[in-house]
C-alpha cells in the first residue's frame, strides 16, 4: 500500500474509463441514434430521396395496377402543362387540360388552371371513382393518388399515426394488431 | 420489445430495440402519462381541469404544470393564427389538444433519460421515436385509413432528424376538432415534425383551418404533411418522396 | 548459546529477505490497483453501454447518480472483501492494514450511496418535471426500491455506528451486532440493482455484477466461516488452564492437535472465540505469546474490560474455535540485517513469540519494552530467558511519559538524553517491530521515520478492528 500503488491505481482506473467512454460513443453511435440520416425539411424535388430509402423494402408486386400510374400520375395527368409549378416560367397564365390516362381506379383526366406560373386549381374532368370536385391547390403541398402511393403493409410498420384513438377504437386498429404481435 | 398500457382514455405502445425496459423504468413512463390524466383529464370530475371548467378552481390557483400547460396552450394559438386555441367555442378551457403531447414528449424524456437511444412511442394515434427499429430499417410509422381502421394509407419511413408524427381527423370521438374553416374538405391531417407537440398542434390546426392554414403552417414550421382531403390525398413535397415508390433506376445518389 | 546452526552468508540472507519483499509489496500495491480499477470498472462497463445520456438536464443528473450507486456498490463490494481475511491479502499487506482500508472506504462509499439515491430522486422528477416527493412516493410502490431504502437505512444504522466518537458511547455488542447487519445491507440492494433501469436488467454487466457479489459473499463465507469452522474442528483447540501472570493480565494455555500443521509465524495473531456461555459471541484478536508445540499453544490477554475479565474465569475444557493465523508481524516481512523491537504493555506477547523464531545471529536484535509502572512488564522472565540463549539485549523504559520528541519513553529516559539512536546504534539497517496502542505507535514510527527509516522497513501491529 505504498505511493506506487495509489498512482498506478489512478493512471490503471483513468484509463479504463477513458477506453470505456469511448467505447460508449462508438456504441451509442451504432445504436443510430447519432447516424440518423438528416433531411432537409424544405427540400421540395423529389430527385432528394434519402438514399437510405434504397433499405426500405418496396411493394411486392401484389398490385400491379397500383404500381402503374406510379411517379407520372400527376404530372402525367396534366402533360399539356408546360407550366405546371416550375418556377422557371412564371409568366404561363391559363387552363391546361391533361391527357385522359388509365388509373387504378378507372380513367382520369384534369386540368391545371395556373395564374403566373403558380396553380391556382386542379379541376377533375375525368373520373370512374371520384365525384367530379375541384380542390384548391397549395402550392407547397400536392395532390396524389392513393394508388401513387406505396401500399402500406402493417407488417412493414412499427405504429401507426392516426385519428385519435379512443380505447374502443384502438381494439379494431392496426396499432392494437401490431402490439398483439409485440414486435 | 414492446409493452402497452392504457391511460387518458386510450392506449399507449411503447416499443423498443434491445434489452426489456425494466419494471421500474414502465412505472415511471406510464406514471408521466398518469400525472397528466390526473390534472387534465375531462372525463375525470375530481381533475383540475374538470374543477377549473366548473368555476371551483381558478387558474390563477392551478398548478405550475396546468398553467404552463396553459401558456403552451395560447402560444401555439398565436402561433397558428387562432386555428388551434385551447378553449371550446363556449369559453371552456380545454387543454386536450396539447396535454397529450406533453404527456408524450416528457415520457419520451424518461425513455431517453434511462440511455435508451431506440423507442418509438404511440399514443392514441401520435407517435414519438427516437433512434432506428434495427440496425438496418428505420422506425416506420404507419398513418392510418379514416376510412377503414384495418387499413394503412401509406406507410413513413422515420429517417431525418423527424421524430413526431401526429394525426388528426374527424373520423373518431365524432368532430372533436373545432373548425375555423366550415368549408374545409380535410377529413385527417397527418403532420410530421421534430416534436411531438408542433406535430400534434399543427395536425389539429390545420385540420380546423383547411387548406389555407395548411400552406401557411407547413412552410412556417417546415413540417410535412401527409392530408386526407375529401377522396383526395394532399401531400408535402419531401414526405412524397418518401412514401411514394422509389425510383430504382435512377441512382439515389 | 545452543540456538544457531549453519547459517547461510549475510549478504545472500539479506538479498533473499530483501527479494521476497519486494514480490509482497508488489501483490500489495497489485491490490491496491485491483481497488481503484474495480471502481473504474464499474462506471466504465456502464460508460461503455452506450447508456450514458448528459445532453439534457435530467438525463446528466441521472447519469451522475448511476454511476455514484455503481462505484458505492463496488467500495462496499471492497470493504466486504477486505473484511473477509483472504489469506492473499493477509499475507500481503496484512489484515489490519486491508482493515484500516475497509475503515477508510467506509464514509466514501456512504456519501456516494447517499448521493445515489438524492441525484437519481432528483434527475428523474427533472425528466419528468415531477417533484421530489412525488417521486420518493412512488419509489416505495415498487418491491425492489423498498427493499434497497431498507439498506439504505441499515447502512446509516450500521455508518453512523461505527464513527469513532458514536462507537465510544455504546458497547462493543452492540456495535457488533450493527454492524453484522452490513450484509443484510448489502444483499437488499441487489434486487434493485437488477431489476431496476436499464443498465443491469440482462447482458454481460449483470454477470459482472453478479460475479462481483458472489465473490464478495463467497470471501466472507469462505475465509471468515467456513474455513475458521474447518481448522477449529481439525486443531479441537480447549483451554487447558488459565494462568494469572499480573494483577491486570493472564495467560491462557490451550491444548489442541496438530498444530504444527497451522503453518504459525511467531508473532502472528488469530481471531479466538471461547464458547462458554458469557463469551462466546464475542471474538478476540489475540497474538501467541509463546511459539505453539504440537499439541499446545499459549497466549496471554489483558484485563481491559468486562469481554476479557470474563475469559479470566474460563474453566478449564472449554472449547475453543479460532481463524487464522494472521498478521505480518514475523520474521518473513525483515529485509534489513539488524531488528529493533519496540513494545508496550501487553503488546509484548507477539514480540515473545516473535522472537523466538527469528532468524538471528548474536547482537542483531534488540528490544525496548515500554511501560507506566513495573507491574505491566509482562512476561519479564521469560524475555529474560530468550534474551541469554539468543543474545538478545532487552531495555525497559517504565515510568509516566515524556513530552519531548521522544515522548514514546519514559519522562526519566528522556531527560537523561536517551532516544532511538542510542538505543538502536544500528537503526539504519533495521527492521523496527512496533507493538502497542495506536497513538504510542504513531510517535514510535514519527521518530523512526524523522531519523530516516524507509516506510517499508517499519512494521507495525494493530489489534483493533
Amino acid at each position: 500500500m505504498t505511493v506506487r500503488g495509489t498512482v498506478g491505481g489512478i493512471v490503471a482506473s483513468t484509463a479504463i474509463i477513458i477506453i470505456a467512454w469511448q467505447a460508449g460513443q462508438s456504441t451509442a453511435a451504432s445504436n443510430g441514434l447519432r447516424s440518423a440520416l438528416p433531411v432537409g425539411s424544405t427540400g421540395t424535388s423529389t430527385a432528394t430521396t434519402p438514399n437510405t430509402q434504397a433499405s426500405t423494402p418496396s411493394t411486392p408486386a401484389t398490385t400491379p395496377a397500383a404500381a402503374a400510374p406510379s411517379s407520372t400520375t400527376s404530372s402525367a395527368a396534366a402533360q399539356p402543362a408546360p407550366a405546371a409549378p416550375s418556377p422557371a416560367k412564371a409568366s404561363a397564365s391559363g387552363t391546361f387540360q391533361g391527357d385522359a390516362i388509365q388509373t387504378p381506379f378507372g380513367n382520369m383526366q384534369v386540368a391545371l388552371v395556373v395564374a403566373s406560373g403558380k396553380v391556382t386549381d386542379v379541376k377533375v374532368l375525368q373520373s370512374t371513382n371520384y365525384a367530379q370536385y375541384s380542390i384548391q391547390v397549395s402550392s407547397y403541398a400536392d395532390p396524389i393518388l392513393r394508388g401513387e402511393v406505396i401500399k402500406a403493409q402493417s407488417a412493414k410498420v412499427q405504429m401507426v399515426s392516426g385519428a385519435t384513438y379512443t380505447s374502443q377504437g384502438y381494439l379494431q386498429s392496426v396499432q392494437s394488431a401490431l402490439d398483439k404481435a409485440g414486435i | 420489445m414492446r409493452w402497452t398500457f392504457e391511460t387518458m382514455g386510450t392506449v399507449v405502445s411503447v416499443a423498443t430495440l434491445g434489452a426489456e425496459p425494466g419494471l421500474e423504468l414502465r412505472g415511471r413512463v406510464e406514471r408521466v402519462f398518469r400525472d397528466y390524466d390526473f390534472e387534465f383529464s375531462r372525463y375525470r370530475n375530481d381533475s383540475a381541469i374538470s374543477r377549473i371548467a366548473r368555476g371551483e378552481l381558478s387558474l390563477m390557483d392551478a398548478s405550475d404544470t396546468l398553467r404552463s400547460t396553459y401558456a403552451t396552450a395560447l402560444e401555439w394559438r398565436s402561433l397558428t393564427r387562432g386555428a388551434f386555441t385551447p378553449h371550446r367555442p363556449d369559453g371552456v378551457v380545454d387543454l386536450d389538444g396539447v396535454v397529450k403531447a406533453l404527456a408524450i414528449n416528457d415520457a419520451g424524456i424518461v425513455l431517453s433519460d434511462a440511455g435508451i437511444t431506440d423507442w418509438c412511442l404511440g399514443c392514441g394515434g401520435d407517435v414519438l421515436l427516437a433512434g432506428r427499429a434495427s440496425e438496418e430499417a428505420p422506425w416506420t410509422i404507419g398513418v392510418a385509413d379514416p376510412d377503414d381502421p384495418a387499413l394503412l394509407l401509406a406507410e413513413i419511413p422515420m429517417n431525418g432528424s423527424d421524430r413526431a408524427i401526429a394525426t388528426s381527423g374527424v373520423s373518431e370521438r365524432g368532430e372533436h376538432v373545432w373548425r375555423s374553416d366550415a368549408g374545409s374538405t380535410l377529413r385527417q391531417v397527418t403532420v410530421i415534425a421534430d416534436d411531438i407537440v408542433t406535430a400534434d398542434v399543427l395536425a389539429t390546426a390545420i385540420l380546423s383551418g383547411g387548406i389555407d392554414a395548411l400552406e401557411q403552417l407547413a412552410r412556417q414550421h417546415s413540417v410535412e404533411v401527409l392530408a386526407v382531403a375529401g377522396d383526395e390525398l394532399i401531400i408535402t413535397p419531401r414526405l412524397r418522396a418518401l412514401v411514394t415508390e422509389r425510383d430504382v433506376s435512377e441512382p439515389s445518389r | 548459546m545452543t540456538s544457531t546452526t549453519v547459517r547461510k552468508s549475510p549478504t545472500r540472507v539479506l538479498a533473499a529477505r530483501r527479494s521476497a519483499n519486494r514480490r509482497r509489496q508488489l501483490i500489495g500495491d497489485l491490490l491496491v490497483v485491483l481497488v481503484w480499477a474495480s471502481a473504474a470498472i464499474s462506471v466504465a462497463l456502464y460508460f461503455a453501454s452506450g447508456l450514458v445520456v448528459l445532453n439534457t438536464g435530467g438525463g446528466f443528473v441521472t447519469t451522475l447518480g448511476i454511476a455514484t450507486g455503481l462505484v458505492g456498490s463496488d467500495l462496499v463490494l471492497v470493504m466486504l472483501v477486505l473484511a473477509s481475511r483472504m489469506p492473499l491479502i493477509d499475507a500481503s499487506v496484512g489484515h489490519d492494514r486491508a482493515m484500516g482500508l475497509h475503515r477508510k472506504l467506509g464514509k466514501p462509499a456512504f456519501y456516494l450511496l447517499i448521493a445515489h439515491a438524492v441525484l437519481l430522486t432528483v434527475g428523474y422528477s427533472m425528466s419528468i418535471h415531477s417533484n421530489i416527493v412525488a417521486e420518493t412516493v412512488s419509489f416505495f410502490q415498487n418491491r425492489d426500491l423498498v427493499l434497497a431504502y431498507l439498506s439504505f437505512a441499515l447502512f446509516v444504522a450500521v455508518i453512523v455506528t461505527s464513527l469513532v466518537n458514536v462507537k465510544r458511547r455504546f458497547p462493543y455488542e452492540f456495535w457488533h451486532v450493527i454492524h453484522l447487519t452490513s450484509y443484510a445491507a448489502v444483499l437488499f440492494a441487489l434486487p434493485h440493482m437488477l431489476s431496476q433501469g436499464q443498465l443491469l436488467t440482462a447482458g454481460w454487466q449483470r454477470s459482472y455484477w453478479i460475479a462481483l457479489y458472489l465473490l464478495a459473499f463467497g470471501s466472507i463465507a469462505g475465509f471468515r466461516f467456513i474455513r475458521p469452522a474447518l481448522a477449529s474442528m481439525r486443531h479441537r483447540m480447549r483451554v487447558e488452564r488459565v494462568e494469572r501472570i499480573a494483577a491486570d493480565a493472564f495467560s491462557v494455555h490451550l491444548r489442541g492437535h496438530d498444530l504444527e500443521r497451522l503453518g504459525i509465524q511467531g508473532g502472528q495473531y488469530f481471531i479466538w472465540r471461547f464458547w462458554t456461555p458469557g463469551t462466546w459471541w464475542h471474538a478476540h484478536p489475540i497474538s501467541l505469546s509463546a511459539s505453539p508445540r504440537k499439541d499446545s499453544a499459549r497466549i496471554t490477554i489483558r484485563i481491559v474490560g468486562s469481554g476479557t475479565q470474563a475469559l479470566a474465569s474460563m474453566p478449564a475444557g472449554t472449547p475453543v474455535s479460532f481463524s487464522g493465523p494472521y498478521g505480518l508481524f514475523t520474521d518473513a516481512v525483515r529485509s534489513a540485517r539488524h531488528v529493533a523491537i519496540i513494545a508496550a504493555g501487553i503488546g509484548i506477547t507477539p514480540v515473545r513469540s516473535l522472537i523466538e523464531r527469528l532468524d538471528l545471529s548474536v547482537g542483531e536484535a534488540t528490544i525496548l519494552v515500554r511501560a507506566s509502572n513495573p507491574d505491566q512488564v509482562y512476561l519479564w522472565e521469560e524475555l529474560n530467558e530468550i534474551k541469554r540463549r539468543r543474545g538478545i539485549k532487552v531495555y525497559t523504559s517504565v515510568g509516566p511519559r515524556g513530552r519531548g520528541p521522544s515522548g514514546w519513553m519514559s519522562a526519566r529516559d528522556e531527560s537523561r538524553g536517551v532516544n532511538m539512536l542510542s538505543v538502536f546504534p544500528h537503526l539504519a539497517e533495521s527492521d523496527i517491530f512496533i507493538c502497542g496502542p495506536d497513538a504510542w505507535s504513531q510517535m514510535v514510527e514519527d521518530e523512526a521515520r524523522a531519523r530516516g527509516v524507509g516506510p517499508s522497513y517499519i512494521h507495525r501491529e494493530k489489534f483493533d478492528w
